[in-house]
């Protein structure tokens, strides 16, 4: 019996509704998921929304991002080609900082805002614009230096098991690659970070990675590590470097 | 966030005057149909665009029925012929009786 | 991997797809409402087969967003053009999708959409010509459960 067949059995026998098994083996053809990217991806509707908040003047200074980082005398270098970096050392705050975090500095100690939750719409499409301008780039971060403990960090909790069914990212997107259940193509995560954030089909929405860890999580039964907490940038520095050298492809439209 | 009624339109690039170009399009739409439920079970209202019409410069060139089942965020893409330079304006209508535009520009 | 393992990998993601579906329709459209729908597209008159090339998936991996394309073979000049293209699935509580009015200044009898199918259904498109004839096309899109993972 190889996996496969092991999978099927074992499924069969478990207490879910699990219709007609036997046939949904099949995962979907890659012509009908090239249907499927056809179009305009909604995602890029939110990463003009993006630019829009890129250039709005907020704050006690009435300051927009742009300010600095364009126009004839800039405060900061352009942004072009920066994110492909991410999540990168900053010495500063001495620590590995997500993209997201990045610009929430920026909202903070430049803007003098309040930081976005690193959950929401804002964040999410400052982030799709800014990592936009680095699209056709290669993924360049770093996980040497100061970064390496972070890196460190990050493979261990990717390989770690965790929560109620002892499940790591590495079982599914690793040991499992290949095997395709309930319609789901078991992959290994390979370079995935160059297109996110992405839209997801299933969800109808954009999702930064983290938000996407987040779902494998709790799908997973692992108890969600927060967005921007150090295990989970730790964890997006280490996915996204299996994407280093990848070109930069966002916003993503995935499954 | 991507606020209901924000809209795109994409023209492909490098056509002449004459060629049938596709014409791509979308709106931000939470198109409720009507069937769904929300987490406690109560009934989502039917919220989602009734009518599309495209207007090339002067002249509605096509007119749409839309229904619920269009999905979230309506993609819709058509054909035209790039006859003369104009504005091509699609207009989205929906169930609450709020009106969208945007437009892009047919240049040849 | 031992047996175990697989077990729970796999019970992993079963417990997800069997989550709420991601439509809540309450049922499927009546057959007459389906015969309804279509005999307000074609007027009464008979199908023909051909001139309708109807483009989706074979297997909808997500029923929520379903890409349908439909062309029609038309010259699309004043004196012969497709007038109205519409998109029905016979499984959804409302069979009707979308229908499109054309014009010879579209050019091409062409329209594109994302759709819903609340279940596998057949999907059909109807053109309707300008001088009365119908055309039609039909494909059984396969949906599944998907929206795990
Ligand atoms: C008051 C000026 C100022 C404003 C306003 C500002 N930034 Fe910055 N930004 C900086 C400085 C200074 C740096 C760090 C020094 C550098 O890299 O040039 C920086 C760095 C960055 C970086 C990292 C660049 C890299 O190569 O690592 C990003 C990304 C960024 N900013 C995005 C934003 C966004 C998005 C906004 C608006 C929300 C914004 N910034 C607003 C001054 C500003
Ligand atoms: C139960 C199995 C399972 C586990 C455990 C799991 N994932 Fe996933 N993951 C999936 C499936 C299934 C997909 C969707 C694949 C697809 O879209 O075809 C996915 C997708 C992803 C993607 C998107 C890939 C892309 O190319 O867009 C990322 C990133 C990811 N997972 C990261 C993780 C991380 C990090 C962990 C650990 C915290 C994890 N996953 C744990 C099953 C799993």
């Amino acid at each position: 019996m190889n996996v496969k067949t092991i999978i099927a059995a074992l499924l069969a026998a478990l207490p879910l509704a699990v219709p007609a098994w036997a046939e949904e083996t099949q995962s979907i053809s890659d012509a009908d998921l090239a249907l499927y990217r056809e179009g305009i991806n909604p995602a890029e509707v939110l990463r003009n929304t993006g630019g829009e908040l890129f250039n709005k003047k907020m704050g006690p200074e009435n300051l927009s991002c742009a300010d600095c980082h364009e126009g004839q005398k800039p405060k900061a270098k352009a942004l072009t080609g920066a994110a492909a970096a991410y999540p990168k050392h900053n010495k500063n705050a001495d620590r590995v900082m997500s993209l997201q975090l990045q610009i929430n500095n920026c909202v903070e100690k430049g803007i003098k805002a309040e930081p976005y939750k690193l959950n929401s719409a804002e964040i999410t499409a400052l982030t799709l614009y800014v990592k936009g301008l680095s699209n056709g780039m290669k993924v360049n971060v770093a996980t040497n230096g100061p970064a390496q403990p972070w890196y460190e960090v990050g493979k261990q909790v990717y390989e770690q098991r965790r929560g109620q069914r002892n499940l790591s990212c590495k079982t599914c997107h690793d040991e499992l690659a290949g095997h395709t259940l309930r319609m789901q193509k078991l992959a290994s995560i390979g370079a995935g970070a160059s297109h996110w954030p992405a839209y997801r089909m299933v969800n109808g929405d954009t999702f930064l990675i983290e938000q996407r860890f987040k779902q494998c999580m709790s799908n997973a039964r692992m108890a969600p590590l927060k967005e921007g907490s150090d295990p989970m940038v730790a964890l997006e520095l280490y996915v996204t470097s299996l994407a280093n050298g990848a070109a930069i492809e966002t916003p993503g439209f995935v499954r | 966030m991507a606020e209901t009624g924000k809209a795109l339109i994409k023209l492909p690039a490098g056509y002449k005057k004459g060629d049938v170009i596709q014409a791509q399009t979308i709106c931000i739409h939470p198109q409720d149909t009507g069937y769904g439920k929300d987490k406690e079970g109560k009934p989502i209202p039917a919220f989602h665009v009734t009518s599309v019409e495209v207007w090339y410069g002067e002249k509605k060139i096509s007119d749409m029925e839309v229904h619920g089942a269009i999905s979230k965020d309506p993609y819709i893409s058509f054909k035209v012929r790039a006859s003369h330079s104009a504005p091509l304006k699609v207009v989205w209508k929906d169930t609450k009786g709020n009106v969208f535009e945007q437009s892009a520009e047919i240049k040849v | 991997m031992n047996r175990r393992e697989v077990l729970i990998a796999a019970a992993a993601l079963g417990a997800v797809a069997a989550a709420p579906g991601l439509l809540s329709f309450a049922h499927a459209a009546e057959p007459d409402k389906v015969a309804e729908a279509i005999a307000a597209v074609t007027g009464g008159k008979t199908a023909q087969q051909g001139r309708v090339t109807l483009t989706a998936p074979a297997i909808a991996e997500n029923g929520a967003v379903v890409p349908v394309s439909v062309e029609v073979a038309s010259p699309m000049t004043e004196g012969d053009y497709v007038k109205s293209i519409t998109i029905l699935a016979d499984k959804n509580p409302q069979p009707r999708v979308i229908s499109v009015n054309l014009t010879p200044d579209n050019g091409a009898a062409y329209l594109s959409v994302r759709m819903r199918l609340g279940e596998t259904s057949p999907v059909r498109a109807y053109a309707v010509m300008s001088d009365g004839s119908v055309y039609a096309a039909e494909k059984s899109v396969k949906v599944t459960i998907g929206g795990c993972g």
